[in-house]
């Protein structure tokens, strides 16, 4: 007598993101354990990433790394992003760039607008300052002082000097640190646990807060700094390790800390939920990607929904789809591999990212479906998605029974002619059998491709990897076929 | 008899007087009828106050005009010149003698040669003027002994003794209150604590102010207190000096009247008590007795050339 096959049906491959805290348990099968180049799509299914389209002509590429972007919006609304890299300051005009550096020390500054000038600040150099769009960079006049982050917000600039533990705020609407309301706030004295290193500084739902490395000083009433400004909170066991890791997300804002991404809620009154876990499911990961946190970037697009975090020393971003959050509080993540030096969203919500191969630099806005497409539309290079999804048993009542792979069907959304590769694995080992699947020739169209399987055993793995020309891919189900074998 | 109703008679015009010609009693001795009991008080007293020449004066006056003439030395108390040129001039060379009067008060005398008066309070009134003198004298060497800026200083010192505490107090409550805004250590904090670092650099001011004052007020009243020790030492001698005076304007009626009552009782028998009647009016009654005096001297003077006419 025949035995019966059983199914194991994977609706929605990956649809709560990955889940690298699991380790080898038996978890839901809507996590994933690896995603790679994918994100979240409209509908909340995992999909891959766009591509890139460089912003400037392949002649005007940067030579070395472009360690800054910045968009200088000026007193007359005219836009322009600053970079800078090992050799310049440049201003992007057109498909190309012109050279602002004026003889100004070339370092990664930190822009910001303010009051119709970029002011740049830099914690090794004196601070630098455009009064219009296209002008040229100049020191700053007055009293200026280095900063490791700078902030233009409630009519001042408000600088941190992390070597002193100090916020200076500028005189109202000049940035000028003497004279006037000008002044400065002493850090040192209120660090919990004895003293903390300064790291970043943000406005926050009309708070101003002080990131330090392992806590966390807000605010309120920073409209006033020399009469009522005041301290609203102090979070204690929590910080900032990245300085450009912060980002505002709607009423959150979103950083890096030591144990992973976190976002203040706006709850802080009450604290009741005074920080949340948006990286709990890859917070190890996270964490032994933050080797070096000045090359730390990051990037909130309301478009895409998403937060990134890139990690340029080890070539990877993550992606944090902030559209929808996990029961447990965290938001549902994949990982990009790119190596990104900066990135920004424009006010015409134009993602730009920029990229360095180490001798080059792009930059590029978020787009298509292919990476490194030329200024002018033509030429770009694929990309490969990977997605893995967890250590399946086929559910409780046969869970240790061994199971004999026979089929998997699986749902893609593609386009014609493109092809894949399912892959699985058995027993906690990752020693993937594959098998290819082309696309039946018809446009955008889910394709249930049935495949044979091979292998045996108690638990199963499904994973699919693709190479990205030119059209997005959806994964929307795996269906697995399987004869129940001996108890294990 | 008549003497002795004259001399009743001012006796009574002195009681009822200024308290302080009740020395005159003195000068004319406890018994005003017996003339030579006078003339020794005098002596007495003038041998003691004033010069000799009083003394020569009478003697020449009692050569003269014989037994009366001492009474004319005796009497002749006035201190102004017109009395003493008049009754001089009246008496010829007989002149009027320095005389002395003396009080509960003291003694005082006037020399009507040199023109002086002269004075000696007696010795409790003394001592209270010594006391005063004294007291005053130490109250002026306080006040320039003073150490007017440690006076100061120590008020000062004393006040803000008394406000540190507070000061400290509210300096600890800002510095709490700043601390737990998170503003300790900011511009903000710190212009707070400037503007009650301020404040408490009028306070200090306004202690200066008060320590100044207070400085001043004690130097104030150091000299006050010397001032009044000195005039209440000076007061014994103003009054002697009123006394003096006193006795300078009364001395010459005085003494005119005694050369007329001895005249009259001598020559006459005749006693003329007018000028003593009303001491209300003692001016108009002292010129009514002038010149009484005066005609009873003239007629005196006349009787004497008969008699020795004779």
């Amino acid at each position: 007598m025949a035995r019966p096959l059983v199914p194991l049906e994977i609706m929605a491959p990956g649809v709560l993101g990955l889940n690298k805290q699991g380790g080898d348990g038996i978890l839901p099968v809507g996590w994933a354990t690896k995603a790679v180049n994918m994100v979240f799509n409209s509908v909340g299914r995992l999909a891959s990433r766009k591509g890139t389209r460089d912003r400037v002509l392949e002649a005007n590429k940067f030579s070395g790394t472009v360690t800054v972007g910045h968009e200088y919006i000026d007193a007359a609304n005219t836009k322009t992003i600053i970079y800078v890299d090992d050799t310049a300051i440049y201003e992007e005009s057109g498909s190309g760039i012109n050279d602002l550096t004026n003889s100004m020390n070339v370092v990664p500054y930190k822009f910001v607008n303010f009051n119709g000038w970029c002011v740049g600040h830099h914690p090794s150099v004196v601070p630098i300052v455009a009064t219009t769009s296209g002008g040229n960079f100049s020191a700053g006049g007055g009293t200026q002082y280095n900063g490791d982050d700078v902030l233009a917000a409630w009519g001042r600039l408000w600088v941190l000097d992390a070597s002193i533990n100090t916020l200076y705020y500028s005189d109202l609407l000049i940035n000028n640190f003497t004279g006037g309301s000008s002044g400065s706030f002493d850090l040192a004295k209120y660090w919990p646990n004895g003293m903390d290193a300064a790291i970043a500084i943000a406005e926050w739902n009309d708070y101003l807060v002080v990131f330090g490395r392992k806590s966390i000083i807000i605010y309120e009433n920073p409209d006033d700094p020399n009469v009522s400004m005041a301290i609203a909170d102090i979070i204690e066991g929590i910080g900032c390790i990245a300085r450009d890791s912060v980002q505002q997300v709607g009423s959150d804002l979103v950083f890096l800390s030591g144990s992973g991404v976190k976002s203040l809620g706006r709850v802080i009154r009450e604290k009741s939920l005074p920080q949340r876990d948006i990286s709990k499911n890859v917070r190890d990961y996270v964490a032994s990607l933050s080797t070096s946190t000045e090359t730390i970037k990051s990037l909130y697009s309301e478009d895409e929904r998403f937060y990134l975090l890139s990690f340029k020393d080890a070539g990877v971003v993550m992606c944090f789809d902030m559209a929808q959050r996990l029961e447990d509080g965290s938001y549902r993540a994949t990982e990009w591999t790119m190596t990104v030096t900066d990135m920004l969203v424009l006010q015409d919500r134009t993602s730009v990212i920029i990229t360095s191969d180490g001798t080059n630099s792009e930059t590029q806005n978020y787009t298509g479906y292919l990476d490194h497409v030329l200024y002018d539309g033509s030429g770009g290079t694929t990309y490969d998605i990977d997605y893995e999804g967890v250590w399946n048993d086929f559910g409780q009542d046969i869970g240790h029974r061994e199971k004999i792979l026979k089929s998997v069907t699986t749902l893609i959304g593609g386009t014609n002619g493109d092809t894949a590769t399912v892959k699985w694995a058995v027993d906690y080992t990752d020693d993937f059998d594959t098998v290819g699947i082309t696309f039946p020739k018809i446009n955008k169209a889910a394709a249930g491709i049935k495949r044979p399987m091979t292998k045996s055993g108690e638990v199963v793995k499904i994973g699919l990897s693709s190479t990205i020309y030119g059209t997005e891919k959806t994964l929307k189900r795996f269906n697995v076929m399987a004869k129940l074998g001996r108890y294990v | 008899m008549a003497q002795s109703d004259t001399s009743r008679g001012l006796e009574t015009y002195i009681d009822t007087g200024s308290p302080g010609l009740g020395l005159l009693d003195f000068a004319f001795g406890d018994d005003p009828d017996n003339p030579s009991d006078i003339n020794r008080d005098t002596e007495l007293t003038a041998r003691g106050v004033t010069s000799s020449i009083g003394e020569q004066t009478t003697n020449s006056s009692q050569e003269a005009i014989g037994q009366s003439n001492a009474l004319t030395g005796s009497t002749s108390l006035s201190d102004t010149a017109t009395a003493n040129t008049g009754l001089q001039t009246q008496t010829g060379t007989q002149g009027v003698g320095a005389f002395t009067g003396q009080t509960g008060l003291g003694g005082s005398g006037y020399d009507p040669i040199t023109g002086q008066f002269t004075g000696q309070l007696a010795q409790p009134y003394q001592q209270n003027v010594n006391q005063a003198l004294a007291a005053s004298t130490q109250g002026y060497g306080a006040l320039t002994g003073q150490d007017f800026n440690g006076t100061m200083g120590q008020r000062y010192n004393a006040l803000e003794a008394l406000q540190e505490q507070d000061r400290l107090q509210a300096q600890m409550n800002m510095e709490d209150r700043l601390y737990s805004q998170g503003r300790l250590g900011s511009t903000g904090g710190a212009l707070q604590q400037n503007a009650l670092l301020d404040a408490i650099a009028q306070q200090q001011m306004g202690n200066a102010n008060s320590a100044f004052g207070q400085a001043m007020a004690q130097r104030q009243q150091f000299g006050d207190q010397a001032m009044q020790f000195g005039q209440a030492a000076l007061q014994p001698q103003q009054l002697s000096i009123q006394q003096l005076q006193a006795m300078g304007a009364l001395a010459p009626q005085v003494s005119q009247n005694q050369v007329a009552t001895n005249n009259l009782s001598e020559f006459t028998g005749v006693q003329d008590t007018t000028g003593f009647q009303d001491t209300s009016t003692s001016n108009i009654v002292n010129a009514s007795s002038n010149t009484l005096s005066e005609q009873l001297a003239q007629e005196a003077l006349a009787k004497n050339e008969t008699i020795r006419s004779v």
